[in-house]
């Protein structure tokens, strides 16, 4: 058969054809192939910024996902991982929104621009397009939600990003969280609460309007928001959105105290500016307030912003509405009167009517909320009460004073150094404490008369002996005032070593109360009920009723009185009282003056032990 | 392992109970909002630990509107959206004739006198939120006929 017949042309052009193909491929591959040899000759893997997308904490990579990674030994090896990316950008997979250049666009682009590029094979990514163009990333804001009354572990708060656009509304823009991924509605409550704590939730990250999360946290959660803008360029933005884009749908174990949501945003802040150095400060726990201590240390927050949640508002008009007319919103909400009554009623004035509208809206979507109120009432009573407002015309907005900014209180680890005397012989103290805050602490910058503690340590020493004077491993308080439209129980916990009990000696016990309190902007009051057993030798069981009260209008000086009456199950009565006057001095530093009073019983016989002592405190 | 050692600590004062159910409920009319049985304060405690995740909110960027009927005349994507997830809102910074929820909604339509604007809202507001099971639409295409 001669090459110049029909088979042989047909043959000629399947042979140039393969010809071409191969030389095609050898290009790629021979392209590939000098793009690894750069990047190694650049030492390109050992690289910060190749460590930053990749999550490398030291050797391995925080991010717990097969689908993160190309190589298999990826988590691991920096090297492998992006010899294993090149290949996969220049594979011959479909070059559309599942490609590998379309869901890691910071490493392309990162890449590109470190090997020169120029033949970097590219791709369509209408998905990624669609989002970019929505999300809009023009800058950055840290958000904190603040501690919400009920739940003083909520004081730990919680930190996510908002990807600010070119909208005016804040609104508008998206915000980037990172939350553990658990159906909340089937998990028992404490295997919940232990699973969040040793990595047994995958952590995932969500892109949602501004909105959402204000309804979550202002709104459901009654939580106060602060808005910290950072000087994060355009670019910056820019570039860690794109990496954001390459999380999606990534899980990592979620810790509570380690990797948890506050640390995540860290990540993504340095991503943004490598130069920041942010998850360095944190070693054995993320305290997501701490984070944004952290993040103004470094110097890129450059305004700060306050929105009151929906319980503030309400504690407002409590100030605002005249007291003849207090019930009257609560009237309305339980339909014991109608819209219509205030509107027609000529002898309230036109700012009452409106107060007591307005306050009415606010504390039926409140109820709403709690599931206190059906949702066909809801919407009846909704519906009545925002017309009959909107006939009243427009008043000015409410004004709510900002309260001091979070920011501005006492860092999370305290130690304290002091001395005083003791039944007549000097005694001196040495404590340390590393989360969070008691009431004794400066309220400065956080939730009125919430405490949580965890290995709270005092111990004491006098010319008798050395001693533990405190190990407390937790310790939670939550004493919510109750007003016209709050009426919060309060409630607290201990357990631990303390010297409360009858004996001289530190004893391991345990606590939990509940009570009442009422207060006004002068300070609080309270009335507790603890049911407590100790531990010795044998077990001790009693019940213990306190009365207490704080005084804190002024925001430098906290005073704190205590007394409390205990009656023990072999009979024995005890009376304890504890009473202290703080000086916030700095933001850090505060100086206390304290009395004790305890009944204590030696050798069958009642003694009391009085002790007066100045602590310095000292916040890090 | 460290993580675990830390993690046991707490772990000791955890107390049992019946969970706080948190129901999401989503919708294009009024009274959407996340229900929050906080029936025991310790379990609210609890949730701080995770900060869990409500519902399957991913990388969700067009939601919404899904499900919800279409307004009549033509209106922005964004704008739908924005009212089908702020009906409570903005309803009520209609009816008081102010708010940022309402300056948004402004700003979705290009509203040139914002003040103008809120005050025929608000003057309007019975025949815009004109009744207790109004939906996105309904409001969107009122707005349309009464103020734009």
């Amino acid at each position: 058969m001669s090459i110049f017949s029909v088979e042989g042309f047909t043959i000629k052009l399947f042979l140039i054809t393969i010809f071409i193909l191969f030389s095609t491929h050898s290009v790629f591959a021979s392209s590939v192939q000098n793009y690894k040899n750069q990047a190694t000759k650049l030492q390109l893997s050992k690289k910060h910024y190749w460590h930053l997308l990749l999550h490398m904490n030291g050797d391995e990579s925080e991010i717990d996902d097969d689908e993160f990674f190309f190589a298999k030994d990826g988590q691991n090896n920096p090297a492998s991982e992006l010899n294993a990316t090149l290949d996969a950008f220049f594979s011959n997979e479909v070059k559309d929104d599942n490609s590998s250049i379309c869901k890691f666009p910071a490493r392309y682009i990162w890449l590109k621009e470190e090997l020169k590029g120029d033949d970097f094979l590219t791709a369509e990514c209408k998905e990624y397009q669609k989002i970019l163009e929505r999300v809009d990333p023009k800058s950055t804001t840290l958000v904190f939600p603040a501690a919400h009354i009920n739940s003083p572990a909520s004081m730990f708060g919680h930190t996510f990003l908002r990807i600010n656009s070119s909208y005016n509304s804040k609104l508008l823009s998206y915000a980037i969280n990172y939350a553990a991924d658990a159906n909340t509605e089937t998990e028992n409550g404490v295997v919940f609460a232990i699973k969040g704590l040793v990595g047994g939730y995958f952590g995932r990250y969500s892109l949602l309007p501004y909105y959402e999360k204000l309804k979550e946290y202002r709104d459901s959660e009654q939580r106060d928001i602060w808005e910290y803008d950072l000087n994060l360029t355009q670019a910056e933005t820019m570039q860690m959105f794109r990496h954001i884009w390459e999380l999606n749908g990534t899980h990592s174990y979620y810790y509570f105290f380690t990797e948890n949501c506050s640390y995540n945003m860290l990540w993504l802040l340095e991503v943004a500016r490598p130069t920041l150095e942010l998850r360095k400060h944190f070693t054995y726990q993320v305290i997501p307030l701490e984070t944004v201590h952290v993040v103004k240390a470094a110097g890129i927050v450059e305004g700060e912003s306050y929105r009151p949640s929906k319980r503030t508002k309400l504690l407002k008009y409590e100030t605002l509405l005249d007291e003849q007319y207090a019930q009257l919103p609560i009237e309305l909400v339980e339909a014991q009167i109608k819209a219509k009554d205030i509107e027609n009623n000529n002898s309230i004035s036109i700012d009452q009517k409106r107060y007591i509208l307005e306050s009415a809206v606010e504390y039926l979507e409140y109820q709403y909320s709690r599931g206190e109120v059906k949702k066909e009432d809801y919407l009846e009573l909704f519906h009545e009460m925002t017309t009959a407002r909107a006939k009243m015309g427009i008043a000015k907005p409410l004004k709510i004073k900002r309260p001091p900014n979070p920011i501005d209180g006492h860092r999370a680890i305290r130690t304290q150094i002091g001395a005083g005397v003791r039944d007549g012989d000097g005694i001196a103290f040495l404590g340390i404490r590393p989360a969070y805050h008691d009431l004794e602490d400066s309220e400065y910058g956080f939730l009125r008369g919430t405490q949580i503690e965890f290995l709270n340590l005092l111990a004491s020493a006098s010319q008798k002996e050395i001693k533990v004077e405190e190990a407390t491993i937790i310790s939670i308080v939550s004493i919510a005032q109750r007003s016209l439209f709050f009426k919060n129980f309060s409630w607290r916990t201990k357990i631990g070593w303390d010297n409360d009990y009858l004996t001289q000696d530190p004893t391991f016990g345990f606590r939990v109360g509940a009570g009442f309190s009422w207060g006004n902007d002068l300070g609080f009051f309270y009335f507790m009920l603890d049911p407590l057993v100790y531990q010795n030798a044998k077990f001790h069981s009693g019940v213990g009723g306190s009365v207490g009260f704080n005084i804190d209008k002024y925001k430098d000086f906290t005073t704190n009185v205590e007394f409390t009456q205990r009656l023990y199950d072999n009979g024995d009565n005890q009376m304890l009282i504890h009473a202290a006057q703080g000086v916030r001095v700095l933001q850090n530093s505060q100086i206390v003056l304290k009395y004790d009073y305890k009944d204590k019983v030696a050798s069958h016989h009642k003694k009391d032990e009085q002790t007066f002592y100045l602590m310095l405190k000292y916040y890090f | 392992m460290k993580k675990l050692l830390v993690s046991l600590a707490a772990v000791a004062a955890l107390s049992t109970g019946a969970f706080a159910t948190v129901n999401s409920q989503t919708g294009c009319g009024l009274g959407s909002m996340i229900i929050k049985d906080d029936s025991s304060a310790v379990m609210l405690a609890l949730q701080a630990t995770t900060n869990g995740t409500s519902g399957n909110q991913t990388f969700g960027i067009t939601s919404g509107t899904s499900g919800c009927k279409k307004t009549k005349f033509v209106m922005n994507e964004r704008a739908e959206e924005f009212v089908a997830s702020n009906m409570d809102i903005l309803a009520k910074e209609i009816a008081v004739g102010h708010g940022e929820s309402l300056d948004t909604l402004d700003e979705l339509l290009n509203v040139q006198d914002k003040v103008a604007f809120n005050t025929a809202l608000q003057a309007n507001y019975n025949k815009i939120y004109s009744s207790k099971s109004v939906k996105m639409a309904d409001v969107l295409d009122n707005i349309s006929t009464t103020a734009l």
